[in-house]
Protein backbone atom coordinates (compact mmCIF):
# COMPACT_ATOMS: atom_id res chain seq x y z
CA UNK A 1 0.00 0.00 0.00
CA UNK A 2 1.00 3.00 -0.36
CA UNK A 3 2.05 6.17 1.97
CA UNK A 4 0.04 8.97 2.08
CA UNK A 5 1.46 12.96 1.70
CA UNK A 6 1.90 14.75 4.96
CA UNK A 7 0.28 17.66 5.22
CA UNK A 8 1.64 21.13 4.48
CA UNK A 9 2.50 23.51 6.70
CA UNK A 10 1.56 26.65 7.21
CA UNK A 11 4.29 29.02 5.88
CA UNK A 12 4.81 27.36 2.55
CA UNK A 13 2.56 28.43 -0.05
CA UNK A 14 1.15 31.65 -0.48
CA UNK A 15 -1.84 32.39 0.63
CA UNK A 16 -4.55 32.47 -2.23
CA UNK A 17 -6.07 35.71 -1.98
CA UNK A 18 -3.22 37.54 -1.77
CA UNK A 19 -4.26 41.61 -3.05
CA UNK A 20 -1.25 42.80 -3.54
CA UNK A 21 -1.55 40.45 -6.34
CA UNK A 22 -4.41 42.44 -8.46
CA UNK A 23 -6.16 39.30 -10.24
CA UNK A 24 -6.18 36.78 -7.12
CA UNK A 25 -9.04 39.08 -5.74
CA UNK A 26 -11.39 38.31 -8.65
CA UNK A 27 -10.39 34.56 -8.82
CA UNK A 28 -9.25 32.89 -5.42
CA UNK A 29 -11.94 30.62 -3.60
CA UNK A 30 -13.64 32.60 -1.20
CA UNK A 31 -14.55 29.49 0.60
CA UNK A 32 -12.09 27.15 2.82
CA UNK A 33 -10.42 23.78 0.64
CA UNK A 34 -12.13 21.32 2.26
CA UNK A 35 -9.79 18.22 3.72
CA UNK A 36 -10.02 15.28 0.99
CA UNK A 37 -8.30 12.30 2.56
CA UNK A 38 -5.95 11.15 0.27
CA UNK A 39 -7.04 7.93 -1.83
CA UNK A 40 -4.60 5.82 -4.15
CA UNK A 41 -6.07 7.88 -6.78
CA UNK A 42 -4.33 11.06 -5.43
CA UNK A 43 -1.11 8.99 -4.54
CA UNK A 44 -0.53 7.50 -8.00
CA UNK A 45 1.20 9.50 -10.59
CA UNK A 46 1.28 9.77 -14.30
CA UNK A 47 4.71 8.71 -15.43
CA UNK A 48 6.24 9.94 -18.94
CA UNK A 49 8.65 7.96 -20.66
CA UNK A 50 11.96 9.73 -21.70
CA UNK A 51 10.28 8.49 -25.90
CA UNK A 52 8.64 11.80 -25.11
CA UNK A 53 11.56 14.21 -24.99
CA UNK A 54 13.41 15.10 -27.58
CA UNK A 55 17.37 15.97 -27.58
CA UNK A 56 16.99 19.74 -27.94
CA UNK A 57 14.43 19.89 -24.94
CA UNK A 58 16.62 20.21 -22.14
CA UNK A 59 18.86 23.22 -24.43
CA UNK A 60 16.68 25.63 -25.34
CA UNK A 61 19.55 27.46 -27.29
CA UNK A 62 19.38 24.68 -29.83
CA UNK A 63 15.64 24.79 -30.58
CA UNK A 64 15.99 26.89 -33.98
CA UNK A 65 18.44 27.39 -36.91
CA UNK A 66 20.97 29.67 -35.18
CA UNK A 67 21.69 30.54 -31.27
CA UNK A 68 19.65 32.59 -29.32
CA UNK A 69 20.83 36.58 -28.18
CA UNK A 70 21.12 36.71 -24.65
CA UNK A 71 23.59 35.26 -21.23
CA UNK A 72 23.80 31.52 -22.04
CA UNK A 73 23.11 29.80 -18.67
CA UNK A 74 22.85 25.98 -17.28
CA UNK A 75 20.58 25.71 -14.14
CA UNK A 76 20.71 22.45 -12.58
CA UNK A 77 19.15 21.05 -9.34
CA UNK A 78 17.95 18.30 -7.09
CA UNK A 79 14.06 17.41 -6.68
CA UNK A 80 13.95 15.55 -3.53
CA UNK A 81 10.94 15.54 -0.89
CA UNK A 82 11.18 16.94 2.71
CA UNK A 83 12.54 13.51 3.81
CA UNK A 84 15.63 13.88 1.19
CA UNK A 85 14.24 11.06 -0.91
CA UNK A 86 15.31 11.60 -4.45
CA UNK A 87 12.17 12.21 -6.95
CA UNK A 88 13.21 9.99 -9.43
CA UNK A 89 12.29 9.75 -13.34
CA UNK A 90 9.71 12.52 -12.73
CA UNK A 91 8.67 15.24 -15.58
CA UNK A 92 10.19 18.84 -14.93
CA UNK A 93 8.52 21.42 -17.40
CA UNK A 94 9.84 24.59 -17.92
CA UNK A 95 8.98 27.83 -19.71
CA UNK A 96 10.58 31.21 -19.82
CA UNK A 97 10.70 34.88 -21.76
CA UNK A 98 13.53 35.76 -23.58
CA UNK A 99 16.88 38.18 -23.03
CA UNK A 100 14.22 41.05 -24.09
CA UNK A 101 11.60 40.06 -21.50
CA UNK A 102 9.39 38.91 -24.38
CA UNK A 103 7.46 35.49 -24.42
CA UNK A 104 6.91 33.45 -27.50
CA UNK A 105 3.35 33.86 -26.72
CA UNK A 106 0.41 35.61 -28.71
CA UNK A 107 -0.86 37.18 -25.56
CA UNK A 108 2.16 38.80 -24.75
CA UNK A 109 2.17 42.23 -25.90
CA UNK A 110 5.42 43.59 -24.07
CA UNK A 111 6.70 46.44 -26.92
CA UNK A 112 10.41 44.56 -26.74
CA UNK A 113 11.66 42.24 -29.17
CA UNK A 114 10.54 38.69 -29.75
CA UNK A 115 14.16 36.60 -30.78
CA UNK A 116 12.74 34.39 -33.90
CA UNK A 117 15.44 31.71 -32.19
CA UNK A 118 14.44 31.43 -28.67
CA UNK A 119 11.24 29.99 -28.16
CA UNK A 120 11.49 29.82 -24.11
CA UNK A 121 10.29 26.02 -23.28
CA UNK A 122 11.90 22.30 -22.76
CA UNK A 123 11.08 19.50 -20.48
CA UNK A 124 12.87 16.92 -19.04
CA UNK A 125 12.91 14.15 -16.52
CA UNK A 126 15.05 13.92 -13.49
CA UNK A 127 17.83 11.30 -12.99
CA UNK A 128 17.99 8.22 -10.51
CA UNK A 129 19.13 10.62 -8.05
CA UNK A 130 16.28 13.35 -8.86
CA UNK A 131 18.93 15.07 -10.94
CA UNK A 132 17.78 17.24 -13.54
CA UNK A 133 19.84 19.95 -15.74
CA UNK A 134 19.03 22.47 -18.66
CA UNK A 135 20.40 24.38 -21.13
CA UNK A 136 18.71 28.00 -21.82
CA UNK A 137 19.61 32.07 -21.61
CA UNK A 138 18.63 34.44 -18.99
CA UNK A 139 15.39 35.57 -18.94
CA UNK A 140 15.11 39.37 -19.16
CA UNK A 141 12.50 41.27 -16.72
CA UNK A 142 9.12 43.31 -18.12
CA UNK A 143 6.47 44.80 -17.08
CA UNK A 144 3.13 44.17 -16.22
CA UNK A 145 -0.39 45.72 -15.12
CA UNK A 146 -0.44 44.72 -12.03
CA UNK A 147 0.09 48.53 -10.30
CA UNK A 148 2.07 51.81 -11.52
CA UNK A 149 5.64 51.33 -12.49
CA UNK A 150 5.02 47.02 -11.97
CA UNK A 151 8.20 45.08 -13.25
CA UNK A 152 8.73 41.01 -12.97
CA UNK A 153 11.95 40.19 -12.15
CA UNK A 154 13.70 37.68 -14.23
CA UNK A 155 12.14 33.80 -13.51
CA UNK A 156 11.88 30.80 -15.11
CA UNK A 157 8.85 28.65 -14.92
CA UNK A 158 8.42 25.21 -13.53
CA UNK A 159 5.98 22.44 -13.97
CA UNK A 160 6.62 19.24 -11.61
CA UNK A 161 4.76 16.18 -11.35
CA UNK A 162 6.42 14.93 -8.50
CA UNK A 163 5.77 10.75 -7.44
CA UNK A 164 2.16 11.37 -6.52
CA UNK A 165 -0.74 13.58 -8.09
CA UNK A 166 -1.20 15.28 -4.58
CA UNK A 167 2.80 16.44 -5.19
CA UNK A 168 1.82 18.56 -8.26
CA UNK A 169 3.54 21.82 -7.73
CA UNK A 170 4.18 24.77 -10.36
CA UNK A 171 6.67 27.50 -9.22
CA UNK A 172 9.05 30.05 -10.31
CA UNK A 173 12.80 30.37 -9.54
CA UNK A 174 14.41 33.54 -9.30
CA UNK A 175 17.71 34.71 -9.43
CA UNK A 176 20.32 36.13 -6.38
CA UNK A 177 20.20 39.32 -6.20
CA UNK A 178 17.81 40.85 -8.25
CA UNK A 179 16.39 44.56 -7.35
CA UNK A 180 13.10 43.76 -8.16
CA UNK A 181 12.31 40.76 -5.89
CA UNK A 182 11.65 43.09 -2.92
CA UNK A 183 9.08 44.76 -5.22
CA UNK A 184 7.01 41.39 -6.82
CA UNK A 185 4.20 41.37 -5.29
CA UNK A 186 4.21 37.34 -7.03
CA UNK A 187 8.00 36.51 -5.20
CA UNK A 188 6.35 38.42 -1.90
CA UNK A 189 3.26 36.05 -1.85
CA UNK A 190 5.42 33.45 -0.96
CA UNK A 191 5.52 33.52 2.74
CA UNK A 192 8.58 35.13 4.38
CA UNK A 193 10.65 32.16 5.31
CA UNK A 194 9.88 30.17 2.78
CA UNK A 195 10.37 32.29 -0.41
CA UNK A 196 14.05 32.50 -0.18
CA UNK A 197 13.65 29.27 -1.43
CA UNK A 198 12.59 30.49 -4.72
CA UNK A 199 15.87 32.01 -5.41
CA UNK A 200 18.73 30.04 -7.37
CA UNK A 201 22.04 30.30 -6.81
CA UNK A 202 25.09 31.42 -8.41
CA UNK A 203 27.55 28.12 -8.85
CA UNK A 204 30.91 28.32 -10.17
CA UNK A 205 30.72 24.24 -9.86
CA UNK A 206 27.92 24.72 -13.00
CA UNK A 207 29.10 26.88 -14.68
CA UNK A 208 30.33 25.50 -18.47
CA UNK A 209 33.88 27.04 -18.97
CA UNK A 210 33.62 30.02 -21.76
CA UNK A 211 29.89 28.87 -22.62
CA UNK A 212 27.64 29.69 -20.10
CA UNK A 213 27.00 30.54 -16.29
CA UNK A 214 25.63 27.98 -13.68
CA UNK A 215 22.58 28.68 -11.06
CA UNK A 216 21.51 25.99 -8.88
CA UNK A 217 18.35 25.46 -7.76
CA UNK A 218 16.86 22.84 -5.90
CA UNK A 219 13.30 21.85 -5.84
CA UNK A 220 11.41 20.37 -2.46
CA UNK A 221 8.52 17.75 -2.54
CA UNK A 222 5.86 16.40 0.26
CA UNK A 223 7.14 13.95 1.96
CA UNK A 224 5.32 11.06 3.25
CA UNK A 225 3.72 9.63 6.70
CA UNK A 226 6.09 6.82 8.25
CA UNK A 227 3.32 3.90 7.86
CA UNK A 228 1.37 3.08 4.94
CA UNK A 229 -2.22 3.61 3.91
CA UNK A 230 -4.69 0.89 6.01
CA UNK A 231 -2.08 0.34 8.32
CA UNK B 1 13.78 17.52 7.34
CA UNK B 2 14.10 19.88 3.71
CA UNK B 3 12.34 22.73 3.50
CA UNK B 4 9.23 22.46 1.17
CA UNK B 5 9.28 24.98 -2.31
CA UNK B 6 6.59 27.37 -2.24
CA UNK B 7 3.49 27.90 -5.25
CA UNK B 8 4.02 30.34 -7.53
CA UNK B 9 1.10 31.57 -9.93
CA UNK B 10 1.77 29.52 -13.55
CA UNK B 11 0.78 32.88 -15.22
CA UNK B 12 -0.57 33.78 -18.04
CA UNK B 13 1.77 32.32 -20.51
CA UNK B 14 2.26 28.81 -20.26
CA UNK B 15 0.45 27.49 -23.87
CA UNK B 16 2.91 27.08 -26.05
CA UNK B 17 5.55 25.29 -23.17
CA UNK B 18 2.74 22.74 -21.79
CA UNK B 19 1.06 22.27 -25.27
CA UNK B 20 3.17 19.14 -25.98
CA UNK B 21 0.75 17.42 -23.31
CA UNK B 22 -2.59 18.69 -24.40
CA UNK B 23 -5.33 15.60 -24.95
CA UNK B 24 -8.26 15.08 -27.45
CA UNK B 25 -11.91 15.88 -25.74
CA UNK B 26 -12.80 12.31 -27.05
CA UNK B 27 -11.42 9.29 -26.24
CA UNK B 28 -13.63 6.84 -28.35
CA UNK B 29 -16.04 4.33 -27.82
CA UNK B 30 -17.08 3.73 -24.20
CA UNK B 31 -16.52 7.35 -22.93
CA UNK B 32 -18.45 10.51 -22.74
CA UNK B 33 -17.50 14.04 -23.01
CA UNK B 34 -17.75 16.47 -20.08
CA UNK B 35 -17.96 20.15 -21.08
CA UNK B 36 -17.99 23.73 -19.22
CA UNK B 37 -16.67 27.00 -18.42
CA UNK B 38 -14.54 28.63 -15.78
CA UNK B 39 -15.34 31.76 -14.39
CA UNK B 40 -14.64 33.81 -11.77
CA UNK B 41 -15.84 36.37 -9.14
CA UNK B 42 -18.00 38.04 -11.55
CA UNK B 43 -18.97 35.48 -13.67
CA UNK B 44 -16.04 36.32 -16.58
CA UNK B 45 -14.99 33.16 -18.56
CA UNK B 46 -11.05 32.56 -17.39
CA UNK B 47 -9.84 32.13 -20.79
CA UNK B 48 -6.57 31.61 -19.54
CA UNK B 49 -6.39 28.72 -17.64
CA UNK B 50 -5.12 24.56 -17.64
CA UNK B 51 -7.18 21.89 -16.06
CA UNK B 52 -5.40 18.58 -15.39
CA UNK B 53 -7.33 15.43 -15.36
CA UNK B 54 -6.43 12.80 -13.44
CA UNK B 55 -8.10 9.24 -13.87
CA UNK B 56 -5.41 6.48 -13.34
CA UNK B 57 -7.54 3.33 -14.15
CA UNK B 58 -8.69 5.33 -17.90
CA UNK B 59 -6.71 3.43 -20.19
CA UNK B 60 -7.89 5.39 -22.67
CA UNK B 61 -6.61 8.95 -21.24
CA UNK B 62 -5.17 8.95 -17.77
CA UNK B 63 -3.80 12.28 -17.48
CA UNK B 64 -5.33 14.44 -19.66
CA UNK B 65 -4.28 18.52 -20.14
CA UNK B 66 -6.84 20.78 -21.38
CA UNK B 67 -6.85 24.56 -21.89
CA UNK B 68 -9.55 26.73 -21.56
CA UNK B 69 -10.76 28.60 -24.72
CA UNK B 70 -11.96 32.25 -25.38
CA UNK B 71 -15.53 31.56 -23.53
CA UNK B 72 -13.54 29.41 -20.77
CA UNK B 73 -14.93 27.17 -22.07
CA UNK B 74 -13.25 23.11 -21.71
CA UNK B 75 -13.85 19.69 -22.31
CA UNK B 76 -12.50 16.32 -21.50
CA UNK B 77 -13.62 12.82 -21.62
CA UNK B 78 -14.18 10.09 -18.76
CA UNK B 79 -15.43 6.98 -19.03
CA UNK B 80 -19.14 6.25 -19.66
CA UNK B 81 -20.37 5.29 -15.81
CA UNK B 82 -21.83 1.56 -16.00
CA UNK B 83 -22.84 0.34 -12.79
CA UNK B 84 -21.59 2.54 -10.19
CA UNK B 85 -20.93 6.28 -10.18
CA UNK B 86 -17.49 7.60 -11.83
CA UNK B 87 -15.39 10.26 -10.53
CA UNK B 88 -12.27 12.62 -11.89
CA UNK B 89 -9.73 14.52 -10.07
CA UNK B 90 -9.49 17.90 -11.63
CA UNK B 91 -6.59 20.08 -10.76
CA UNK B 92 -6.97 23.86 -12.08
CA UNK B 93 -4.16 26.26 -13.15
CA UNK B 94 -4.67 29.75 -13.97
CA UNK B 95 -3.00 33.36 -13.54
CA UNK B 96 -4.56 34.83 -10.72
CA UNK B 97 -4.01 31.59 -8.29
CA UNK B 98 -1.39 31.44 -6.30
CA UNK B 99 -1.43 27.52 -6.36
CA UNK B 100 -3.28 25.15 -8.09
CA UNK B 101 -6.93 23.96 -7.60
CA UNK B 102 -7.75 20.33 -6.36
CA UNK B 103 -11.38 19.26 -6.83
CA UNK B 104 -13.45 16.07 -8.59
CA UNK B 105 -15.95 16.04 -10.79
CA UNK B 106 -18.65 13.20 -10.54
CA UNK B 107 -20.71 11.19 -12.82
CA UNK B 108 -23.60 9.59 -11.15
CA UNK B 109 -24.61 6.05 -12.12
CA UNK B 110 -28.21 6.82 -13.28
CA UNK B 111 -29.07 10.45 -13.58
CA UNK B 112 -30.26 10.91 -9.98
CA UNK B 113 -27.26 13.28 -8.94
CA UNK B 114 -28.75 13.25 -5.43
CA UNK B 115 -27.73 9.82 -4.89
CA UNK B 116 -24.23 9.99 -5.41
CA UNK B 117 -21.79 9.73 -2.67
CA UNK B 118 -19.54 12.79 -2.07
CA UNK B 119 -15.96 12.76 0.34
CA UNK B 120 -17.37 13.85 4.07
CA UNK B 121 -16.78 17.27 4.35
CA UNK B 122 -18.63 18.27 1.41
CA UNK B 123 -21.50 20.55 2.31
CA UNK B 124 -25.08 19.52 1.10
CA UNK B 125 -25.66 23.21 -0.24
CA UNK B 126 -22.19 22.44 -2.78
CA UNK B 127 -22.95 19.32 -3.25
CA UNK B 128 -24.25 19.90 -7.10
CA UNK B 129 -20.90 21.59 -7.42
CA UNK B 130 -19.09 18.58 -7.99
CA UNK B 131 -21.44 16.57 -10.02
CA UNK B 132 -21.83 16.84 -14.10
CA UNK B 133 -25.45 16.69 -15.22
CA UNK B 134 -26.74 14.95 -18.55
CA UNK B 135 -27.40 17.07 -21.60
CA UNK B 136 -27.52 16.73 -25.45
CA UNK B 137 -23.32 16.16 -25.88
CA UNK B 138 -22.93 14.54 -22.98
CA UNK B 139 -22.16 16.09 -19.64
CA UNK B 140 -22.01 19.64 -18.45
CA UNK B 141 -20.17 20.66 -15.79
CA UNK B 142 -18.72 24.01 -15.01
CA UNK B 143 -16.19 25.52 -12.50
CA UNK B 144 -17.24 28.72 -10.85
CA UNK B 145 -13.58 29.98 -8.75
CA UNK B 146 -15.28 32.60 -6.47
CA UNK B 147 -18.64 33.58 -5.61
CA UNK B 148 -22.26 32.31 -6.47
CA UNK B 149 -21.99 28.61 -6.76
CA UNK B 150 -18.58 28.41 -5.83
CA UNK B 151 -16.96 25.31 -6.92
CA UNK B 152 -15.48 22.89 -3.81
CA UNK B 153 -12.26 22.64 -3.69
CA UNK B 154 -10.21 20.43 -1.81
CA UNK B 155 -6.76 20.30 0.25
CA UNK B 156 -4.92 17.04 0.34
Amino acid sequence: MPHRLRPIPVGVHPALLYPDYRSTTERAPSGPLIALEQSEQELAVAHFSRSVLKPTDADLTRQSSAEPLGQRIVVAGQVIDEDGRPVRNSLVEVWQCNAAGRYHHAKDQHNAPLDPHFHGYGKMLTDEHGNYRFVSIKPGAYPWRNHANAWRPAHIHFSLFGDAYAQRLITQMYFEGDPLLPLDPIYLSAPEGARQRLVSAFDLSLTVEGIALGYRFDIVLRGREATPMGV
Amino acid sequence: MSKLTPSQTIGPFFHEGMRWALTPASAGAGTVTVAGRISDRDGKPVDDAVLEVWQPGFGAAPLQRVYTGEAGAFAFAMPQPGGGQLHASVTVFTRGLTNGLFTRVYLPAGDDPARVQLPPGVPRERRGTLIARRDANGYRWDIRLQGEGETVFFEI
